[in-house]
């Protein structure tokens, strides 16, 4: 009797320890004068192969290189502390990858007060896999040695960006791009386009930019080639579409480059609600490859450079964090984390396996962005309960989705439009529903939905 | 059986059955893990709706869901438990071997590799195959 007495009262002190340590990290806010550095440094190619294209197809290899991946940082400095964003070119990057990246930048992080890292990927469709999905079947599509050097790459563009900060101040801004409400006639409808109804996406390309109180370079305001642009959008980066083979950025590199060859300037690029499939329209008639990603690239910086002023945004900056388990259904998902290619944790409970994950909110002043760890349905954001709609009851009133930042845990789609093959579920896609196939499971909306909705509780505590 | 067979050190009848005897109940007990494992999962779905039984399940889970060592620990519990039974030192390697063998090849089967267990991809696999689904494979 006493026994049981005893093993009930352990059970209860670990049922409250488990309570307590529920995955949360406390409300770091920074403050003081601003200062910004932007980093940026290529990713080596490896000699030795296999170099699977990520994306598309099964164990398909490139053929050349049109441009090499990259990984973009940003430095903002609040007083003596800081916070570093990192932009990768690829289809996405594990948390098991990001904590690769973390570990790495540790001695950064110690000796300049860094206080959070985040990495996100520009999903990048002619990119080398990262994630090991598109080696052959059941076959790890990374390769080990590009791997490490996408790691190396996090860490110069980090020194690079530290190295280049100097004092400014941020603003906000926001370009419309759809049809009607743009700047540019001659692009004749929306940039964007939806493969599965509803028709719902966020026709917005949202910029945070750094203006230097003393430009080092001749310019003034935001058109300033000392600027940097952080650059929000959503849109698949698949402006080359599935028959390329050749290494590239695609359009984020396109519109980055093309930024910097009119004026300067540097650009960090961000994908936003991408599920369903938001991706960039084909522009170029008869389809021409190349010419697709010339004129996307072309117009985002039409885009990106159409606005000259924005709300001023405060040297202060808000951060919290929310650890969360995704059900995962997807069995597919489970053989490959078997077979070690998939790195994403996943813990075992009675109901089946979790893959855990996070998200992060940042809220600089007037704008806050919501860090997402993978490719979020727009529905979610923009539809009745959705993202925006949860942010407003907190109060926050401008909400900005960065999507597959901190992790890549595949497509969050809404619950009630969830359909998996009747016989091959996640092997094969119902018609008109292939996302399903890249997807955690169908209780991926609640628990991002609730995690949200803890972290803001935090933030606005 | 005559004690003329046990006393010859042979590995007749006598042995043979208290051989079967830790396999069946080392099979058993397999058995009634899985078949009570599935059950639980099934309780579990019902009961998430409540945080305190979630959050209780929580706890326990880590500690329960160790199928390879609880295999372990019950062939070592059956190994000490028929030792006894053996008379003679053959039955003894026998039943050790037996019970080796068995640890092994149950800890093999539910062995988890990079956090999945195998019995969890096999009874997925199993259901693909109920959905008809071997034919698209």
């Amino acid at each position: 009797m006493r026994k049981t007495a005893f093993l009930l009262m352990l059970l209860t002190i670990f049922s409250l320890l488990l309570s307590c340590a529920s995955g949360e990290t406390g409300k770091r806010t920074m403050a003081g004068s601003l200062s910004a550095g932007f980093g940026s440094a290529e990713i080596a190619l490896p000699e030795d192969g296999p170099l699977y294209i990520a994306g598309y197809h099964n164990g398909r290899e490139i053929t050349g290189v049109r441009d090499l991946q990259r990984v973009s940082a940003v430095w903002l400095g609040y007083g003596e502390h800081g916070v570093l964003l990192l932009s990768v070119d690829c289809v996405g990057l594990s948390s098991a990858t990001v904590e690769d990246i973390r570990e790495r930048l540790a001695d950064f992080v110690r000796s300049t007060g860094c206080e959070a890292v985040h990495v996100a990927s520009t999903h990048d469709h002619a990119g080398l896999d990262t994630l090991g999905l598109w080696g052959p079947i059941a076959v790890d599509g990374k390769n080990p040695e590009f791997m490490n050097d996408l790691i190396e790459a996090c860490a110069e563009a980090a020194e690079a960006a530290y190295n280049d900060r100097q004092p400014g101040s941020l603003s906000f801004l926001v370009t419309p791009t759809g049809e009607g409400q743009n700047v540019l006639p001659e692009l004749r409808g929306d940039l964007q386009r939806d493969s599965r109804d509803p028709q719902i996406y966020d026709t917005n390309l949202y910029q945070i930019v750094f203006t230097p109180d003393e430009p080092r370079m001749k310019g003034s305001g935001t058109s300033t080639p000392d600027a940097i642009r952080i650059v929000i959008y959503a849109a698949h980066a698949e402006s080359l579409r599935g028959a390329n083979t050749l290494l590239s950025r695609d359009y984020p590199g396109a519109m980055a480059d093309e930024i910097a060859a009119r004026q300067g300037g540097r650009t960090i690029f961000f994908q936003s609600a991408i599920g369903g499939l938001i991706m960039t329209r084909e522009l170029a008639e008869p389809f021409d490859a190349e010419q697709n990603l010339l004129l996307t690239g072309n117009y985002m910086a039409d885009f990106v450079l159409s606005e000259r002023s924005g709300l001023p945004l405060e040297n202060k900056v808000e951060l919290v964090t929310e650890r969360f388990s995704v059900p995962l259904d997807n069995s597919i998902f489970l053989y490959y984390k078997f077979l070690g290619i998939l790195k994403n944790p996943m813990r075992r409970t009675f109901s089946g396996y979790e893959m855990e994950t996070g998200l992060s909110i940042m809220r600089m002043g007037g704008v806050t962005l919501a860090l997402l760890p993978g490719e979020v349905f727009p529905e979610l954001v923009e539809g009745e309960g959705g993202l925006r709609e949860i942010a407003a009851s907190h109060g926050v009133e401008t909400l900005v989705v960065v999507g597959l930042c901190d992790d890549e845990i595949g497509y969050i789609l809404p619950e009630d439009d969830f359909v998996l093959h009747e016989t091959l579920p996640y092997l094969e896609g119902a018609k008109g529903h292939y996302e399903e196939t890249n997807s955690v499971g169908p209780g991926a909306e609640k628990a991002l939905k609730e995690a949200f909705e803890r972290a803001l509780e935090r933030l606005v505590r | 059986m005559s004690k003329n067979d046990e006393s010859s050190g042979g590995t007749g009848r006598q042995s043979g059955k208290w051989l079967l005897r830790p396999l069946a109940v080392f099979l058993l007990l397999a058995f009634f893990w899985a078949a009570a494992d599935l059950s639980v999962r099934n309780l579990w779905r019902a009961l998430t709706f409540s945080p305190m039984f979630a959050l209780i399940f929580r706890a326990l889970e880590d500690a329960l869901i160790l199928p390879p060592f609880l295999i372990i620990g019950a062939s070592a519990i059956l190994i000490v438990f028929f030792w006894g039974k053996m008379k003679t030192r053959r039955a003894k390697v026998l039943l050790a071997l037996l019970g080796g063998i068995g640890t092994l090849l149950l800890s093999v089967l539910f062995a988890h590799v990079n956090g999945v267990f195998f019995i969890d991809v096999l009874f997925s696999l199993i259901d693909y195959v109920k959905a008809g689904g071997l034919a698209g494979l």
